[in-house]
This record gives C-alpha cells, sequence and structure tokens, in this order.
C-alpha cells in the first residue's frame, strides 16, 4: 500500500514523508539525508512489491528465532 | 600475483620440521608487507603476537608435542571478530572508540586452539552492509586479479589476502552473500554453512535473522580443514543449533537452477556454468518459485534489521558514517512493520517450496555473482536488459539462497587467459556440507574447478 503510495505521491510530499518519519526516530533530517533515505525508501518499497504480492496463509508464521 | 600457500601443505611440513612455524609466520608477515598497499586487504596486522604464537608452536614441536591441524598456518579475520587486545572496528569510523576485545570471538579461538596464527584484522564494507568493500574510512580493497576492480564484499579483504596469497586461511561473515561474492570475484573457495551450524558469538552483528560466519581458503582441502577446525559446541551462543545429518547418498543428484538465477546473470558468467554442468554431466534444471521475492525480502529484513541495531548510533553519530550507509540504514529502519512482518513470514513459506525441490535433487548449481568484478566506483550495470545499481546487486544471486539458511560453497570455476574470476554456489540441503564437498571434490578432481 504504501508503495502504491510512494508511487502517487510528488516529490515534496515524499519528502515530507520521509521527514516526518525521520523525526519520529530522532533521526537528522536534513536536506540531504532526505533525499538519500527516500531513494533508499523507494527501493524498499519497490522490493515489498514483490514480497506483499504473495498471498500468504493465516497459520504461515515467521521462522522461530526466540527459544525460551 | 603472488604465489598461493596451501595450509594443508604448509601444516604438514611444520609438524614434520621441514620448516619453522616462525618461519611461516615472518615469510607470511613479508609478503603483506611487500603486497600490502597494492591489494589494501588488511586493517591491522600484529606481527609481534603473530611470531610469539609461532615461537610457541615450535617449541611445542621441539618439545615432541603431537601438533593440532593447523599448527603454524598464518591466518587472517575479517575485521568484525573480536581479537583479544585489539579494537573490532567492523569497519567504521565509531568503533574505533570501543575498548579493545576482552576476549576471542569462538571461530577466532577455535582457529587457534587447532594451532593456527592470527596475523592481522582485514578490510570489510562498513559494518558489513555492502558488496564492494570501497570503505571510505579506511580505503578500498583492491582485487588481486586486477587493479582498480573491487574484490567484492563485505569480507573484501578476507577475500583479496586469500587471492593474494598473503595467508591461506581467512575468516569472513556472509549476511547476504558477503562471503560468496568476494570469493567469487576473486577466485577462491568460501563457505556460507547451514545457519545456525557456526557460532557467532564474538562477531559484531549486523542482522540477527540472518547473520552468519566461515571460511575462504585457497583450495577445497584447505577450505574443509578449516570448516573442520571451526567445529563446535558454544553454549554461550543462542543461535548456533544442533547438527541433523542426513542420509547416506549413493549419487549426488545435481541440477542447475535457471529462471531467476539464470536471468540475473550476464552471458559470460552463464557460459561459464553451463561449461561447468557439462563438464559435471549435470544436465538436470530446476526453478525455485519467487526466487525474486525470496531476494527481496532479504533485502527488506537485512535494512530493517540493520537500522534497528545501528538506529542509537545513527540519532547520535549520523555524521561519522559512510552517508549512503546512514541512508539506507536510515530507510530501513523507517520500513513499515507490516512489510518486514510479511518479510519474515514469506521466509517461512519460500523455505518449504525449497524443501520440496530437494526431493529431486541434492545440489543445486548457480553462479555466485551477475558478472565477474566491477571497476571500483561503477554505479549502474545492465543485467537482464535493466540498469541496475552495481554495489547492491553484487549479491542479487546469494540473497534467495542465505534468506533460508542454505550451505553453499562458492568455488572458483576454471578462467582462459585475461578473464576475471567468477565462481559457482554449490548449494545443499540444510546440514549436508558433506555432500557439498563430496560433489565439489569430484569438480575438482574432473578439473571443473579451480
Amino acid at each position: 500500500m504504501i508503495a502504491a503510495i510512494l508511487r502517487r505521491m510528488e516529490p515534496q510530499e515524499i519528502d515530507a514523508l520521509v521527514a516526518a518519519g525521520l523525526a519520529a526516530l530522532d533521526l537528522p533530517a536534513d536536506e540531504a539525508t532526505r533525499k538519500g533515505v527516500a531513494m533508499h525508501a523507494a527501493r524498499l518499497a519497490h522490493m515489498s512489491r514483490l514480497v506483499l504480492a504473495i498471498p500468504l496463509a493465516d497459520d504461515i508464521e515467521s521462522p522461530e528465532v526466540f527459544e525460551p | 600475483m603472488m604465489e598461493r600457500i596451501a595450509a594443508t601443505d604448509l601444516a604438514t611440513a611444520i609438524r614434520a620440521g621441514g620448516v619453522s612455524a616462525e618461519a611461516a609466520v615472518t615469510q607470511c608477515l613479508a609478503r603483506i608487507a611487500l603486497t600490502g598497499s597494492k591489494v589494501h586487504a588488511f586493517t591491522g596486522v600484529w606481527p609481534d603476537e603473530a611470531r610469539a604464537a609461532a615461537r610457541e608452536i615450535d617449541q611445542r614441536r621441539a618439545a615432541g608435542e603431537a601438533l593440532p591441524p593447523l599448527a603454524g598456518v598464518p591466518f587472517a579475520v575479517k575485521d568484525l571478530f573480536d581479537v583479544a587486545g585489539h579494537v573490532t572496528l567492523a569497519g567504521s569510523k565509531i568503533n574505533r572508540d570501543n575498548p579493545p576485545a576482552a576476549e576471542d570471538a569462538f571461530l577466532v579461538a577455535q582457529m587457534k586452539r587447532a594451532g593456527a596464527i592470527c596475523v592481522g584484522a582485514t578490510n570489510m564494507g562498513e559494518y558489513a552492509y555492502d558488496f564492494v568493500t570501497e570503505n571510505q574510512h579506511y580505503g578500498a580493497t583492491h582485487n588481486p586479479h586486477r587493479a582498480g576492480h573491487t574484490a567484492g564484499g563485505s569480507s573484501g579483504g578476507s577475500a583479496a589476502a586469500v587471492a593474494a596469497g598473503l595467508v591461506p586461511l581467512a575468516l569472513g561473515s556472509d549476511t547476504n552473500g558477503s562471503i560468496r561474492v568476494p570469493a567469487s570475484y576473486c577466485g577462491v573457495y568460501g563457505l556460507r554453512p547451514t545457519q545456525g551450524g557456526l557460532s557467532r558469538r564474538g562477531a559484531f552483528p549486523f542482522v540477527a535473522s540472518l547473520d552468519n560466519v566461515g571460511p575462504f581458503a585457497a583450495t577445497l582441502a584447505d577450505l574443509s580443514l578449516a570448516f573442520d577446525a571451526l567445529q563446535g559446541r558454544d553454549p554461550a551462543d543462542p543461535h548456533q543449533r544442533s547438527p541433523k545429518p542426513g542420509g547416506r547418498v549413493s549419487m549426488i543428484r545435481a541440477a542447475r537452477l535457471t529462471g531467476f538465477f539464470q536471468d540475473n546473470a550476464t552471458d559470460e558468467v552463464n557460459a561459464r556454468v553451463e561449461k561447468f554442468c557439462a563438464a559435471m554431466k549435470v544436465t538436470a534444471t530446476a526453478e525455485w518459485p519467487h526466487a525474486d521475492a525470496a531476494r527481496a525480502a532479504a533485502f527488506m529484513i537485512s535494512a530493517a534489521e540493520g537500522g534497528a541495531l545501528h538506529l542509537e548510533r545513527l540519532q547520535k553519530r549520523a555524521a561519522d558514517f559512510e552517508p549512503d550507509r546512514a541512508h539506507r540504514l536510515m530507510a530501513g529502519a523507517l520500513q513499515p512493520a507490516a512489510w518486514v512482518q510479511q518479510a519474515h513470514r514469506f521466509r517461512a513459506r519460500f523455505r518449504e517450496w525449497v524443501r520440496e525441490a530437494f526431493r529431486h535433487a541434492d545440489v543445486f548449481i548457480a553462479p555466485a555473482t551477475p558478472w565477474t568484478a566491477p571497476a571500483h566506483g561503477t554505479a549502474t550495470l545492465k543485467l537482464n536488459g535493466r540498469d541496475v545499481p552495481a554495489a547492491a546487486s553484487g549479491g542479487i544471486l546469494t540473497q534467495p539462497v542465505s534468506f533460508i539458511g542454505l550451505p553453499v560453497i562458492a568455488a572458483p570455476l576454471p578462467r582462459g587467459e585475461g578473464e576475471m574470476p567468477i565462481g559457482v554456489q554449490l548449494i545443499a540441503a540444510p546440514w549436508r556440507e558433506d555432500l557439498l564437498f563430496a560433489f565439489a571434490n569430484q569438480a575438482v578432481r574432473e578439473g571443473a574447478l579451480a
């Protein structure tokens, strides 16, 4: 969904989204950072389309990592 | 390029008294000093400690003690493994401020227990998030086969050190291909074992779900020797699992991976893999469904977990990261949780599909990298008719494999005059490293591997 939104968004809207995300994580949000992060975010959004396109049954769980 | 030294030959010579461990280490240090600036494989060399350890081996031999299998053999470690008394840089500027490691990483300790002598730490991509080792803090590692070309990454220094004949063995880490990519570009052997097979304790982390560790060697026999030395149960590593040995296989069934793995390699690389398959009389082919999504999911998980791991450093010291690295990690940290969780759930699904594929083959064959080592600074390369980012795409063929923790040997294919090295991935089911070594041994005997 966000990938689709990113595709539809104007550059200034993407910039605002990235700026808000960086602020939420208390990360620096200067212009160079916002541009660099936006480029990588677009790449991740493209990757997510490939993954989210595959239907997964409700009972598929994440592979176990933590063992009590 | 210097003549490579085989660990097996050197260990035999030292045990027999034909050469002293101190002489072997001295020669190794001289090689590093001589070619160090050309390859730039090392971030730290420790001659005094290495010579002292070598003298101890020589004294043990003089006292009539039976020497362990790697006695006196020099090795190097990727600069993310803790080595007692040294700061673990992990390719970063920030980690310079850390105190020296209090103890050796488990694998470093295992190598030393086997008698091997650590001569130094090797260069790597910053925080292991890299396929090129063009480190802005410590300089770029150069491919020993062609100046100005990448050695691959992120364990580029380790692969280059072995390829240049500086050390016979080195340790690396592989989250998404960081052993296999540099092994392919540098023309050496690299092993990414079954996920959870070797202890990761004392190796600086990157992506907890995917991180793995393993050896590089110039020959298959040396790789096997190093893998044996690294075995050992480490109760302090919660990630380590007990091996589940498989049954006896009378004849190894091999199949070449097509589809994604063929489409994302250049014609030159595909031709060399085809030649390998012909030499090994492998005619079967197989496709793993949705390998493109597996690569994408590994990409997303890496960015998310890496971003989370480094969040505090990014908040406090963003300017001390390489800028592009910081931006990638920040973008990873900003991913919606639902994307990352779906990527993890897809991992379970993909594992089932590939398990099914193993009903029809014991070893899968695929190129390790889409192309031979690109020149330093290459921004984009053509792949499957598209312009793709050269650095990030170096691991496109390794990521779907490590995504589900399969054991892989990256092995160098023979090359003609003027050809750059390229490696092939030999992939087995979990815990079947025995099949990988058996198949690779056969390939070496047939002349199908370098």
